[in-house]
This record gives C-alpha cells, structure tokens and sequence, in this order.
C-alpha cells in the first residue's frame, strides 16, 4: 500500500494535471514564432532523462494519455509519441549513470525533438494528413529549445515524479 | 546499460500494444472513452481555471507591453475600413430584407431561421498539429456534434466534442475539416448579338417584342471599321436603357431605312453560377482548398473574386447559405484537369476569435 502511495504514477498524476492546465492555458496563449511551446512533452522527455528509459517511456506514456483526454486527440497517439521521446530521453542513462546537467538538458532537447516529429508521423499512419508541412521545420526546434532551457527544472521534478534518486558516489578506501 | 535488453523490450511493446489498442477502439467510438474523457475534463476544469486566473494578468501584461504598436496601427486601418464599409451597408441591409422577404414568401429556411447559443472562446489548441477552440457551451446548453460554428463574418469550423459545460469547435482552418460548399459567380459579361427576324433588311418593319434569337459573337460580329463600341442613337433604338443594356448598331452598309440590320447588345447577365464542391483547410495562414464534384463543368466559369458558400442538403453539417469565403486563386494542377480553387475565409483571423455562435443545425438524413 505504501509502495502505491509513493509510487510513481500517483505523483505523477497531480504533477500531470497542473502541467497539463499550463500547457492549456498559459503557453497555448503565448506563442513562441506562433508555434505552441509544449511543457508536457518536455516534461516526459525530462523525466526519461533523470530517471531512464523504461521509466521515461512509463511517464510519457501516463502524460501523453492525459494530454489525450484533455485535449481530444484519439487517445493512445500522444501517449505513443510521449512515450517514445521519454525512452530516446533515457538514452543519456546508457551513456553514463550520473550525467551532467548540460548532457541531461541535451537530451531532453532531443526527446522533445523526436517526439514533437513523431506527432505529424503518427498522425499520418491512422490517416490524417497534412500535418508534414515545411513549418514542422519551425516547431520542432522552438520546441526542442524550450525544453533544453526547462530541463534544468524538469528533469529533478521528472525524477521525483518517478521516484528515481539521484545515485551518489562514494569513495571507498582499500584496505 | 544496454539499450535493448528484454525487460526494456517488453516494456516497449507492452506501451506500444496498449497505444495502438486505445487508438483503434477510440477510432472506432467507444462509450467508456467518451465517459472517461469527460471525467478527466470535469477533473481538469478546477486546474485549467485556477491556472486561467493566475496567467491571464501575465498574458495581459505581456500582450501590451508587445503588442501595442501594433494594435494602434490595426486600429486605425480598423476604422478606415469602418468608414468605407457604412455606405455599403446601407445598400446591403436593403437586400438583405428583400432576401428574408423571398425567403418567407417561398416558405424556405435561412440562416438567421436557426435557433443559436452564443459561446465566449476559452482557448486554442494545446497542440501544433489541430486547429481547434474550445467555447464555454455544452450539452446543458443544447450543443451536439456536428453543429455549425459561425461569427459575424462567416462559417468557424464545427462541434467535434460535446461536454456538459463546454464543447470543442474544429475550425474551418484544419487539415481534417470538410464540408461542401457552392460558388456563387456572375456569369462572365459576353456580347450577345441579337439579330431582328425581319422578312427583309430594308423592307422597315420594327421587330415584335421577344421575336429574336440569340447567336455567338462569333458568327455574327464583322470585324472591321464599321464595328464600332460607341453608343449610336439609332432612330429606332430604345431611348434609354432602363436595366443597363449597353445597344449599339451598326450602320447598314445599304441605304438607311430606318431599321438596322444588325444589334449587337452587351449585357451584364444576372444569372448566378452555382458549382459544388468539398472544401478543407490547409492550416493556419494558409487558404481553404475548394475540389469541385465535376471538375468539367467548372472550366472558365469560376473566378477570383467569387463567394463561396455552404451547399446545405440533408447531410451536410450546415444549411446553405452561410458564408465561407471568397475565392482568391485558380490554380491549374498539372497532369489533371482537376483546377485547385483557394479561398480565403470569410471568418477573418481564427487565431483572435472570442465570441462565436453556433447554430442549433442538426442535419436531417431523411430529408423529410
């Protein structure tokens, strides 16, 4: 029951839900080059940077689903793309176990980027196209740079919501 | 840490599995998706207000420190464009009665015959890749799916998603909005050559009222010096022109009898050329593309500057009549017959949009 109480979907959840209010109201008025800035997706792809990539695919999964509900988009397709830009996110984990901030804010700019991309992609594979426009060439980036200068923020809160600690090392003398 | 190892594997394929599951049974309508979404939404209203109440004095801070120059300008050109539209809107209102004055006298329904719900605008998309505003009316008001969202300009988009106390308008704007529309264009202003039945050109004989027939310019218009655009008042020509026919005659090359044997008229028809179509969005800024049903019948006949509508019928989200927009370009697709018809809406900048009304339209599929 504990485990439950401290786990991660239950804090990521109300986390979740005050992003998600963010995105609908505060960024989607107040555009970056006209192109909306997107917290919840830097928010998974953060969250598979602080915590790896089987977590960060877990949070973006659970984010995409509400940002699915919420928004009315068919549910299932952005919690697929949030969930692959948290695992790409993760990948930094593979790399080295404690990165440093500026390798995390890096990935977290790359997840955002994949999975902004996967967006029009996805969109196209259950039929709706148009979205692969020369403007994509805009988003993507304003979106990838937003969360590389939120990372920083996100990528602890990302870990919190996952409840990953950050590994501390220890010198351990020879005896 | 590899990156594909078994348990990371099968975590993938679970979340993947499940995506692809959730996306085809919501593709195909289901009631516990539906029931969820709302729930979420009833759950949501609470943050999305209190973060509404906290960001709105930043937004309007941040709006007129960077905008104000530029909504000094817009409110000038505003004003200009105030100036000039009066006149005109004298001239309209008297159509525009005389219009609802047929419409009651045929017993037919107009746009203005439809119950409505006037709706404030709560927000845009979250998203880059939808077009959609969500507005302060639901269910409890009457609003259901599909329903037509006009503003003072034109047709906005449609009702996609109906909640007790909102509801989610798709603009007009979005790849995935369709609707059919018609094109209503005068009929391109040709001369017409009329030629008076007489038994004989000199015999002075004035043709009877409606005994004439109509032949293309070409057969009988003779090039030369004796053709002339000028109005000549012939001794037998109408002495005015009460609907704006445009007469001239040509001089007999015989001697004058009185009667002329030819009379070329211009006339500015009156005929309107309706041709139906579909009609979806491009994105925001960019025009409505217009694709006819009988890409044929459309050569030549459709024109930059002429107003598009909704075609209305038994199946469409709309009744006829409302206004979509005005055609902008004629472009001709290569390798195809088929021409790419844009249109500017009517609606103005969808981006800006506050207030919107949506009609209480529910198609009626059985015609009867």
């Amino acid at each position: 029951m504990r485990a439950f109480l401290t786990g991660p979907l239950v804090r990521l959840f109300p986390v979740g839900l005050c992003v998600l209010a963010m995105q609908r109201t505060f960024l989607t008025e107040t555009r970056v080059a006209g192109v909306v800035v997107q917290i919840v997706l830097a928010l998974a792809a953060a969250a598979g940077a602080g915590a790896g990539p089987e977590r960060g695919a877990l949070a973006g999964f659970t984010l995409g689903l509400m940002y699915d509900l919420a928004t009315g988009t068919p549910l299932g397709l952005t919690a697929l793309v949030y969930g692959l830009a948290g695992f790409v996110a993760g990948y930094v984990l593979t790399l080295t176990p404690t990165p440093p901030w500026w390798l995390a804010a890096l990935f977290t700019a790359i997840g955002a980027a994949v999975g902004e991309t996967a967006v029009p992609a996805a969109r196209t594979l259950i039929g709706q196209d148009g979205w692969f426009t020369s403007r994509l060439f805009t988003i993507v980036p304003v979106v990838a740079g937003f969360a590389l200068v939120l990372s920083p923020l996100l990528v602890p809160l990302g870990r919190w919501c996952m409840g990953v600690k950050k590994p501390k090392w220890r010198a351990i003398h020879e005896s | 840490m590899a990156l594909y190892s078994m348990g990371r594997r099968r975590v993938i394929a679970l979340l993947v599995l499940t995506s692809i599951l959730l996306i085809t049974l919501d593709q195909r309508g289901n009631a516990v998706i539906d029931r969820t979404r709302s729930v979420f939404s009833l759950i949501l209203e609470p943050f999305d207000a209190a973060s509404r109440a906290v960001s709105r004095p930043i937004i309007n801070a941040w709006r007129g420190i960077t905008e104000y120059d530029e909504l000094v300008q817009e409110n000038e050109r505003l004003r200009a464009e105030l100036d000039n539209q009066r006149g005109a809107e004298i001239e309209y209102r008297a159509g525009i009665l005389e219009y609802q004055e047929l419409l009651r006298l045929n017993q037919l329904l107009g746009t203005s015959s439809y119950p409505s719900q006037t709706a404030q605008v709560q927000g845009a998309s979250p998203t880059n890749f939808g077009y959609t505003v969500e507005i302060d009316k639901g269910s409890v008001s009457g609003i259901a799916v599909g329903m037509p969202v006009v503003n003072g300009g034109g047709l906005v988009g449609k009702i996609t998603q109906v909640r007790p106390n909102s509801s989610v308008v798709l603009l007009i704007v979005d790849p995935e909005f369709s609707i059919g529309a018609k094109v209503l264009s005068e009929a391109p202003v040709e001369p017409t050559i009329t030629v008076p039945q007489v038994d004989s050109p000199t015999s002075g004989t004035l043709p009877a009222p409606g005994d004439t027939t109509t032949t293309p310019p070409t057969a009988t218009t003779a090039p030369g010096p004796t053709t002339t655009a000028d109005r000549v008042q012939g001794p037998l020509d109408p002495i005015d022109d009460p609907v704006g026919l445009t007469t001239t005659t040509l001089p007999p090359d015989t001697e004058s009898t009185g009667v002329p044997l030819f009379t070329t008229t211009t006339t500015t028809p009156l005929e309107v050329i309706r041709e139906t179509g579909s009609l979806s969005g491009q994105g925001a800024g960019e025009p409505l593309v217009l694709r006819f049903v009988d890409d044929s019948s459309t050569q030549g006949r459709v024109r930059v500057g002429s107003t598009v509508q909704t075609a209305g019928g038994t199946e469409s989200i709309a009744p006829a009549g409302i206004p979509i927009g005005e055609i902008v370009a004629i472009e001709q697709q290569s390798g195809s017959r088929a021409q790419l018809v844009q249109v500017e809406p009517s609606a103005g900048d969808l981006s800006k949009l506050n207030f919107v009304r949506v009609l209480l339209y529910v198609p009626n599929p059985s015609g009867s």
